[in-house]
């Protein structure tokens, strides 16, 4: 009976995160192709609106229309989430499946090293990598691509390990099959499943990360739009224009917690 | 004593392998710090003379060991940026001994909340029947999760500081201007780093009462005639409180290295705020004895765990 | 006279035990037999109010010590009775006992539960060491002070068993006490619940899957099988005459000439 409750509550999560999560890949292409404004576009004699019928978001201070900085916004983030889970996630998927399935001294000296890094808080890696390559949309995908790397790495890792003694490898490889066929093809649709909640955790971090970076300024430049850089600007002008700090804070809550959700969801399926 | 004497070989090596590392990171960055100091209409005599002064034509590990050994005595070299006075630069040590307690008491306070809530939170979350409360604190954490500390922060400016005008955004006094005044306009940002901490400690505390809650020898007190509460302060929360330990000491590392985002947004004046800046203007002997610091205060830390470990839990081998 | 009578309990539509009825006497063992799953025990969590919370008692169910009804007694006072008046200890020694804390610890409380005046520190001590002694642990002193990792499996048993009967209760239900133990150890422990059940006239409820244990020691066996209990009767009945296939089968499983003949004899006697 309880196992039954927890089970409905865990899909209850799993729906609201799947719906808010795809809300927002939604909000991600219309942000690419189309802007109520232009988000750059300056008009002295807007500043400051608040809310209204016009601009839904209110204006910041220098007139530009905050949906629409917010909508490139949000553009950005899920670029930007996408491409580092992407790198992040394939090298550390084939070092994790490599280092897993065959041991040895190598799987020893990378997993020492991945364990090292995994101890470290994450922004201060972001930081460094970013404080050696500089600034900018790119050096951020890549910092942030390079800052997953272990995470992957240690969880697929741990799941080759776990596979690669079952009985379905031994007779795959009885019939003839090479270490490559049975890493990719046998093993790797197994660990799909935790992969996906690794994926969804990386997209959680990825969006809180390249905030947190734009926000201290050393992520995404002007003047691409950014969520983090938009409350940094915006907190010069809370006591006048608060909702120019609250809505795109409020869209990366609602970002993260979309992630949050659905890989509690996923977890318990 | 072999359990300690053991950890703290390792923490030894892991410091020593940690300077390698930051060092070595340092030399691979483009740029050239005579160029960075000098500027680049500099001449060919001048940006020799600094070269040889600055110890750069030497080999590799001869300029660790230079560098090392001044770590030791220190001396972490220069900034690029801050000027001590007109013809000298300032030095890093001192840049950063200016920053360091900020820094560390803002970490202080933050993990004092983070104990003092999530304790009493996690036990009730954890011994209560209640559907409903375990729910509200379900949402409750798992809102306080998702938003970044620097919303967060935001939202505690203007609430309680344009609002409730309980502090002023932006201020800050000296502690050794005003020790009562310092320490009140750390408690807004300390809070700002503790909520979200707090939720998962709680989280994670609940979890495992619940797992210890279904162990063998909780059967076995409730048959000696232990009342719930008994079982639950007495039996249960101590172990439950093992694993605990060791997540408060990953999120004690994470703040002692620095809250970099809160000081940020409340302009703090601490290593954080530092870094940041330094990451901007390529100030590159200051990032690196920041990093420096704090790896070393990563790795202190969870040696300091592993050692009340040792106290809280005794299976831990000899 | 600790008498259970019609007990059946229930998880969500699923019966794990149909109408379970025993009775158990001061001063003699009744041994309960069955595999595992039969409802054994769950039929002494169920003596001691310990059944998990999804689980239901049905109506008509009952469970009396003495002519005291336990069934539905508030929480406060079955505490009362658990490890006063009814003890029980477990199969698994190495995880019973609490982990992080001391042995000493672990046995006075049941003694500081259980109201009774505490004159002093030292009296306490020495009700601990002197439960300790009957249960014959060695160097008693030291295993004090000692935790749960310290001991051996037979010597946590030894523990168990010590905090069991410190209090001094009526029954002791002992549900597989010495199934994760080895056969010598196991040995020791029967002698002592036997010698410690004649010497306190305790009432001794003994669970387990091995038949061949009940010889000699229990007074009245009882066979248990899917929630229901199938056969019951005095130690000789049930192994030179067992009326039920099911018990023939757990008798047939014992790995002695002696016995197989026995049971042999009895089926063709018929």
């Amino acid at each position: 009976m309880a196992e039954k409750r927890t089970k409905v509550k865990k899909n209850i999560y799993f729906r609201v995160g799947l719906g808010i999560t795809l809300f927002f890949v939604v909000l991600m292409f219309v942000g690419l192709i189309y802007t109520p404004y232009d988000p750059n576009a300056m008009n002295s004699s807007e500043k400051f609106l608040a809310p209204c019928l016009s601009h839904p978001m209110g204006t910041d201070n220098f007139g530009r229309d905050i949906f629409s900085r917010v909508l490139k916004g949000i553009s950005m983030t899920g670029l930007v989430a996408v491409s580092t889970v992407a790198i992040g996630g394939t090298i550390g998927t084939i070092i994790g499946a490599l280092t897993g399935f065959y041991g040895g001294i190598v799987d020893e000296i990378v997993m020492r090293i991945n364990d090292t890094l995994n101890g470290f808080p994450s922004i201060l890696l972001a930081l460094v990598i970013v404080s050696i390559l500089g600034p900018g949309k790119y050096n951020v995908i890549l910092a942030l691509g390079i800052l997953f790397i272990p995470s992957f790495a240690r969880i697929v890792r741990s799941e080759y390990i776990n596979y690669k003694n079952r009985d379905f490898v031994k007779s795959a490889r009885l019939m003839g099959a090479g270490s490559l066929r049975i890493i990719f093809l046998h093993i790797f649709p197994n660990i799909l499943p935790t992969l996906l909640v690794t994926i969804t955790i990386g997209f959680n971090n990825a969006v809180l990360a390249e905030a947190g970076l734009s926000y201290l300024g050393i992520g995404i430049q002007p003047p691409d739009a950014s969520l983090g850089s938009m409350l940094s600007d915006a907190q010069s002008y809370l006591f006048s224009a608060p909702w120019y700090a609250v809505m795109p804070g409020m869209t990366i809550v609602l970002f993260v917690l979309g992630f949050s959700l659905l890989s509690e969801g996923i977890c318990s399926k | 004593m072999k359990y300690i004497a053991k950890k703290l070989i390792t923490l030894i090596l892991t410091l020593f392998l940690i300077s390698v590392l930051v060092f070595l990171i340092f030399q691979v960055i483009p740029g050239d710090p005579v160029l960075s100091i000098l500027g680049t209409e500099a001449t060919e005599e001048k940006i020799e003379s600094l070269r040889e002064e600055l110890g750069l034509n030497a080999s590799l590990p001869e300029r660790y060991f230079d560098w090392l050994s001044g770590v030791m005595k220190g001396d972490l070299g220069r900034s690029y940026r801050y000027k001590e006075n007109l013809n000298e630069q300032m030095a890093v040590s001192r840049l950063v001994a200016g920053k360091l307690p900020v820094t560390l008491t803002l970490a202080g306070m933050s993990l004092l909340f983070i104990i003092v809530l999530s304790i009493p939170i996690g036990i009730l979350w954890g011994g209560t029947k209640h559907k409903w409360l375990d729910a509200l604190l379900n949402v409750l954490a798992q809102f306080s999760m998702s938003v970044p500390s620097f919303f967060l922060g935001i939202i505690v400016i203007y609430f309680f500081g344009l609002i409730m005008k309980w502090f002023t955004p932006g201020g800050y006094v000296s502690y050794k201007e005003d020790f009562s005044g310092y320490i009140q306009y750390m408690i807004f940002p300390a809070l700002t780093v503790a909520l979200p901490k707090v939720a998962m400690t709680a989280r994670f505390l609940r979890n495992s009462i619940i797992n210890q809650l279904n162990a063998d020898y909780v059967r076995t007190a409730y048959s000696k005639g232990a009342g719930r509460t008994r079982v639950l302060f007495l039996h249960v929360l101590k172990n439950a409180m093992i694993p605990v330990v060791t997540f408060i000491g990953v999120i004690a590392a994470e703040i002692a290295a620095g809250s970099i985002v809160v000081e940020q947004v409340f302009g703090l004046p601490g290593i954080g705020r530092l870094l940041v800046s330094s990451i901007s203007t390529r100030d590159y002997p200051v990032v690196q004895a920041l990093m420096l610091y704090i790896v070393s205060a990563v790795v202190i830390v969870y040696f300091l765990v592993d050692v009340l470990y040792r106290y809280i839990d005794p299976r831990v081998e000899e | 006279m600790l008498e259970i009578d019609n007990l059946t309990v229930e998880f969500g539509t699923k019966k794990v035990l149909d109408g379970v009825s025993l009775t158990a006497e001061k001063g003699k063992v009744l041994g309960i037999v069955g595999e595992s799953g039969s409802g054994k025990t769950m039929t002494a969590l169920a003596v001691m109010g310990l059944l998990s919370p999804d689980a239901r008692v049905a109506e008509g169910s009952s469970i009396q010590l003495d002519g005291k009804e336990l069934i539905g007694l508030p929480e406060k006072k079955l505490a009362a009775i658990r490890g006063n008046d009814i003890a029980m200890i477990f199969q698994e020694p190495m995880t019973s006992l609490n982990p992080t804390m001391r042995i000493g610890r672990q046995l006075e409380e049941a003694l500081r539960l259980h109201g009774q005046k505490i004159p002093s520190k030292s009296w306490l001590r020495e009700k601990v060491m002197e439960a300790l002694k009957e249960a014959c642990l060695p160097e008693p002193e030291k295993q004090y002070d000692r935790y749960p990792h310290e001991l051996s499996g037979g010597m946590r048993q030894r523990v168990m068993i010590a905090m069991g009967t410190i209090c001094r209760p009526d029954y002791l239900l002992c549900d597989e006490p010495t199934t994760a133990l080895d056969v010598t150890t196991e040995k020791g422990i029967l002698e002592l619940i036997n010698r410690i059940r004649t010497e306190h006239n305790m009432g001794i409820i003994f669970i387990t899957h091995d038949l061949k244990l009940l010889r000699g020691f229990a007074d009245k066996v009882a066979v248990m099988c899917k929630g229901k209990v199938v056969e019951q009767g005095s130690v000789e009945q049930i192994f030179n005459a067992p009326v039920e296939e099911y018990t023939r089968r757990l008798i047939a499983s014992i790995p002695d000439r002696q016995h197989r003949r026995n049971v042999k004899a009895a089926g063709a006697e018929k």
